[in-house]
């Protein structure tokens, strides 16, 4: 599901114009779209922006006698949102051992189960 | 649960709480670590964080533990090939998010960012009222951001007697403009508060609403937060203080909030277009209130299989709606949606061409968008309901006595009347007023009409736009015809209309209009607490407020102001089982401070043994307790010996060192609180008023908006107590905010307090 790729068609019917698919993982959320249409539809060049938080996917139609890919994706990068790079920041990894950072918190848990639950089990099964 | 929703709310409760660490930083280092936060005009401090953690944020630094904590919550995002229960994380994190999204929007304020700049628009009702410091110049708009705790309130009776059963936050937007109309329409139509956050592309459904001219703001019930999900949080924040306000709950007692959310606020969220991280991890926070999602796209879905309450994560898209008509569309997805969250709505058809619903009951048509007015300036307008002998009705006959408004050129006005005739079995002649003034709430229900004043000061306006749509004269009729039968339909079983603008007829009807009236103002008038021997409950706002109930007697109305006596007696007819029941008073204990057995013992029983005793005329000893509905809150003023009267509208600081929004967490949520009172501003007209206590000489200090807006009533009352200039004597907030100015202005002014026996 993650691996689906734009293909909306640009509002612009012009075939001047170049149509450029980049990923942009630091745009996961629709108040970095905000950001990141800002940025881009500020340059001169640029005709049309798709932007997707949800595919981390920005689609660009730009006229390359104009501005280059190059200078769009610096612009990207400077604004903070650079193409193929940075993530999600995610705070908590798994640290192999303990899964559940509350469980710190919680403490030592004891388990032990019911004697009822023994004797209605198995070959003691009464229901 | 869904592995592929789990990741994705996790992940972006773990994003939006690095961000908000991230800014938090930033921000005291711009600003310093003790630079004020606050969201305007309320009390809960930022009141997610207030209710859940019970914290109460006012500096920057006082963010530092919140965010810890949501810090605490996050969990690892899921391992590709490991199955685990995930539920609890994912609800954890969706926790970390409401809290790291409130604390994001506390600094933005602190930083001067919210509420959104949104230039050109105008908030229907607009926040001026009570933020002031938000309006900018003319035409350079914003958006709302958080609602404030006196419009929470002023929406706490419709949210509690059914005329707004719950509300819908709106997150991104719709496929096109017209489904975005067309949803938001069908929400309005089932008069339902609708929150707007949120955008796709850039896009957000309040710019969608904002090009196809669709007026947003507290008036139409349609209030835009902000553009982006983060601002998806006041609503989650005006559910929070639901519990805070009418539920009696204290801040920190997340479990007891999150639980009245979920079996007593009807919300649901309606995710429009693609879902990111951080739509994933807001719409998991709204799920531990007990909120369903409904996406009108493909995504996963969380059915009840045995886990769950509701279905949680509903998707149902857009195009495989089977449907026609965006319209049709929107009507499938909101009957959906309030089919999940088990919201109970009612819809009464109306046969006219305008959408019809209580949303549209506070819309204002401004002169350039008017037609045609009635009444006002340049004309005059009347309405009166009588009860008439069963043949002399018929049923659904509306006429039109005289010509339209065809002939009025735009802009005008013209003379009208407004006379219905009912019948029924049970009709009595005293619900006249009561179903009188439904008038005009029916009325002000369709949309493009709005209805101000009541009988022969009623100013009514039709817009260009519904005058286009074919909205005639006769359309009054029908409103009323349909309204009555479907509200009042156990006491009336027959309504016929005419619509006077004939101005002879005008004339004839206006004197007797005016002769029924001034009847009913004498019947009135003599009707005391002595003279019946039935007082009425209401336990409307129980469904809020668990332990309240309210006492209602012929000279004590409702706190919140809108039911009185007669309103509770008809409400009894048309619902025998229902809020409104008789209370037989019996001999009285104490006549003074209006003490009944029957009274006490009803109090008992309906507090669920809260409140053991209730005073009717005093504030001093066991006062009746409130809601969170109320129109003013009382407060003793020792130094003064006496008491002041801060009314709902009034944002300033009284001499009790308290805003209203403050005072009322004292007042509300079923408290009895000796000293402290929520009453309904008519209250202070009775000769009952706080009689046990000195009655209305005791008023030292009162909003000054309740002076100017009831001037001919409490000039009456002034007269009555013998004192002419009394309400000149008692201050008010232009003159006094502090126990220092108000005692300098009391002895100034000679005021009676100041002689009357001890409070204390």
């Amino acid at each position: 599901m993650e691996q689906i790729v734009l293909d909306i068609q640009p509002i612009s019917g012009d075939h001047h114009l170049e149509k450029v698919v980049l990923d942009v993982p630091a745009m996961w959320a629709d108040h970095h779209v905000l950001k990141v249409r800002a940025v881009l539809t500020s340059l001169e060049g640029v005709q049309d922006v798709y932007a997707s938080s949800a595919w981390k996917q920005v689609l660009v139609s730009f006229d390359p006698s104009k501005i280059s890919q190059a200078a769009i994706e610096q612009a990207l990068a400077e604004a903070g949102y650079p193409v193929g790079a940075g993530e999600v920041p995610v705070l908590v990894q798994h640290d192999g051992i303990r899964r559940d950072p509350r469980w710190e918190v919680l403490g030592a848990r004891v388990t032990k189960t019911n004697q009822v639950d023994i004797e209605m089990s198995g070959e003691f099964r009464k229901y | 649960m869904s592995r592929y929703i789990a990741t994705r709310a996790i992940r972006g409760a773990n994003g939006i709480v690095a961000e908000a660490e991230a800014l938090l930083k930033k921000a005291m280092a711009e600003k310093g670590p003790k630079a004020h936060v606050a969201f305007p005009n309320t009390a809960y401090y930022l009141p997610v964080i207030y209710g859940m953690l019970g914290i109460q944020v006012t500096k920057l630094e006082d963010l530092v533990p919140v965010l810890e904590h949501a810090k605490n919550l996050l969990h690892p995002v899921p391992e590709e090939n490991l199955w685990t229960p995930y539920l609890g994380e994912t609800l954890d994190c969706g926790m970390a998010t409401l809290l790291a999204a409130e604390a994001i929007e506390g600094i933005r304020f602190a930083l001067g960012e919210q509420p959104e700049p949104y230039p050109g628009l105008r908030l229907a009702g607009g926040t001026s009222f009570t933020s002031p410091e938000f309006e900018r110049a003319a035409g350079d708009g914003h958006l709302n951001g958080p609602i404030d705790d006196i419009q929470l309130r002023s929406w706490g009776i419709q949210l509690v007697d059914g005329r707004m059963p719950g509300f819908a936050a709106i997150v991104g937007a719709a496929r096109t403009n017209r489904a975005a109309v067309a949803i938001v329409r069908e929400l309005q139509r089932r008069n339902i508060l609708i929150f707007l956050s949120g955008n796709v592309n850039g896009r957000s459904i309040i710019d969608q609403l904002h090009e196809e001219g669709v007026e947003m703001g507290y008036d139409t019930y349609i209030v835009p937060f902000g553009r982006d999900t983060i601002s998806a949080i006041y609503a989650l924040g005006f559910a929070t203080r639901s519990a805070l306000t009418f539920g009696g709950m204290k801040p920190g007692q997340w479990r007891e909030i999150l639980l009245y959310n979920k079996y007593r606020v009807f919300a649901f969220v309606l995710a429009l277009g693609e879902v990111d991280d951080l739509k994933y991890a807001a719409a998991a926070g709204a799920i531990s209130y007990g909120f369903p999602v409904i996406a009108d796209t493909v995504i996963p879905q969380i059915l009840p299989t045995g886990v769950t309450r509701y279905e949680h994560v509903i998707s149902m898209p857009w195009n495989e709606i089977d449907a026609p008509t965006d319209e049709e569309k929107a009507a499938k997805l909101v009957q959906r949606a309030i089919e999940v969250r088990g919201v109970k709505v009612k819809i009464t058809e109306i046969p006219i061409p305008v959408p019809y619903g209580s949303a549209f009951e506070g819309e204002v048509v401004r002169r350039k968008d008017m037609r045609v007015e009635f009444g006002g300036k340049n004309s005059r307008a009347f309405e009166y309901l009588y009860m008439a002998d069963w043949d002399e009705v018929e049923d659904g006959k509306i006429e039109v006595v005289g010509p339209d408004f065809s002939h009025v050129p735009m802009e005008g006005s013209m003379d009208m009347g407004i006379v219905v005739k009912v019948a029924g079995r049970k009709m009595q002649k005293d619900f006249e007023p009561v179903l009188e003034r439904q008038i005009h709430y029916f009325i002000n229900g369709a949309s493009g009409v709005q209805h101000i004043g009541q009988r022969d000061i009623a100013w009514i306006r039709i817009s260009k736009a519904a005058a286009e749509k074919g909205f005639t004269l006769r359309h009054f009729g029908d409103i009323l015809h349909a309204r009555f039968h479907a509200d009042f339909g156990a006491i009336v079983d027959k309504v016929q209309v005419t619509i006077y603008t004939d101005p002879k007829a005008i004339q004839e009807w206006l004197e007797r209009a005016r002769q029924a009236y001034h009847e009913r103002n004498i019947r009135l008038a003599n009707m005391t607490d002595e003279s019946v021997d039935t007082f009425y409950t209401c336990t409307l706002c129980q469904s809020f407020a668990p332990t309240h109930v309210c006492i209602i007697s012929p000279e004590r109305l409702g706190l919140c102001g809108a039911y009185n006596w007669l309103d509770c007696r008809a409400s009894h007819e048309i619902n025998p089982t229902g809020p409104n029941q008789p209370i037989l008073k019996g001999a009285p204990i104490d006549p003074v401070k209006g003490y009944w057995p029957g009274v006490n013992e009803v109090a008992r029983k309906l507090s669920q043994g809260k409140v053991q005793e209730v005073a009717m005329y005093s504030i001093m000893e066991n006062p009746m307790t409130a809601c969170g509905c109320f129109e003013c809150i009382m407060m003793i003023i020792p130094e003064a010996n006496g008491f002041m009267v801060v009314s709902r509208e009034d944002p300033s600081m009284t001499p009790a060192g308290m805003t209203f929004s403050t005072l009322a967490g004292m007042a509300g949520g079923g408290l009895q609180t000796p000293g402290v009172m929520g009453i309904g501003k008519y209250y202070l007209t009775s000769k009952k008023f706080i009689s046990a206590d000195g009655g209305f000489k005791r008023i030292v200090w009162m909003s000054s908006i309740l002076k100017e807006t009831m001037a001919e009533e409490l000039k009456a009352v002034a007269e009555r107590e013998g004192i002419p200039d009394l309400i000149d004597r008692i201050a008010d907030e232009r003159v006094a905010t502090t126990v220092e100015e108000l005692l300098a202005w009391l002895e100034e002014h000679d005021h009676p307090a100041l002689t009357m026996p001890p409070l204390l």
